[in-house]
């Protein structure tokens, strides 16, 4: 049987993961300062981002997704790996964009990707220290837009 | 108030049925052995797939699979009825696939079905002893493809 402890470092990290992606959605930048660690490492590179520290890369959200006027980024299949007070996750993530077109309208797009989380317990609770971006699908992306090919199959 | 053990017997039913897409996703098909009784039976005829006992599904999914480039499982609503050592639970699924075309290419098209599932406790944790597919909508379906058609609700 899992301890208390356990289950409640694993809904804790859930929650973690969750409360990114409704920041980003709500496009509440400073909700993030909640998820990460104020050095953690952010990779997004393979869905056409930047990577980088927290800082750096909270700063650059809000002007790469002002673009977007409508998007959400659905989470499940959240598997979590604990070890003491780090622990490490995979995630699922469906991601659909509306994106305003050069003539005019918008399209929607559709995105799958997982994301590959490190995560520390600070005295505040549960941090993410290291997030990592990988491409599955990509579905009706406007033929202007540049997201490289995600790369074939994926890794564990 | 729901008692710790059966929050541990749901959250350890929930992380094999996650544990199953991310084996099929990230192709790590032996993940498998440890999700599975050796004997269960899987069924995965609704979406145009094969059934038969896990030895035989073990072999026949990385072939099956290996065509698709990209695919992800994506699972939510797991309804778990756990009875002491045996546990029932119904899972929706949304599984994006990219198919190569024959004329070059790819197309995403999105399936929707549900997992019906019967676990057992053994000695090793819960395993998933049946596996049914039930299907749902289809999307985007290439015309090379030959995916029943899910019955009529």
């Amino acid at each position: 049987m899992l301890s208390l402890q356990e289950l409640s470092d694993r809904l804790e990290i859930e929650q973690l993961i969750v409360r990114y992606s409704n920041s980003i959605d709500q496009r509440n930048w400073d909700g993030l300062d909640e998820v990460f660690t104020p050095d953690a490492y952010i990779d997004y590179r393979q869905l056409g981002g930047i990577d980088g520290r927290y800082p750096e890369v909270k700063a650059w959200l809000g002007p790469a997704l002002a673009n977007f006027p409508h998007y959400c980024h659905l989470v499940g299949n959240i598997e979590i790996a604990l070890s003491g007070d780090t622990a490490r996750a995979r995630t699922l993530c469906i991601n659909p964009m509306d994106t305003p077109l050069p003539g005019g309208g918008s399209q929607v797009m559709f995105l799958g990707l997982w994301y590959v989380d490190r995560f520390v317990r600070t005295a505040r609770g549960w941090r993410m220290s290291e997030r990592v971006e990988e491409g599955c699908f990509q579905h009706n992306v406007p033929a202007h837009l540049a997201i490289p090919a995600p790369k074939t199959g994926a890794t564990a | 108030m729901t008692a710790l053990e059966e929050f541990s017997d749901r959250l350890e039913i929930r992380r094999l049925i996650v544990r199953y897409s991310n084996a099929l996703d990230a192709r790590r098909f032996e993940w498998l052995e440890e999700l599975f009784t050796p004997d269960a039976y899987i069924d995965y005829r609704a979406t145009g797939g094969v059934d038969g006992r896990y030895p035989a599904i073990r072999e026949w999914l990385p072939p099956a699979v290996g065509v698709f480039p990209h695919m992800c499982h994506l699972v939510g609503n797991i309804s778990i009825t756990v009875a002491g050592d045996g546990a029932q639970a119904r899972t929706l699924c949304l599984n994006p696939v990219a198919v190569p075309l024959v004329a070059g290419g790819t197309q995403v098209m999105f399936l929707g079905m549900w997992y019906r599932d019967t676990l057992v406790r053994t000695e090793a944790g819960w395993r998933i002893s049946r596996r049914v597919q039930e299907g749902c909508f289809q999307h985007n379906v290439p015309a090379q493809l030959q995916i029943p058609v899910a019955p009529d609700f």
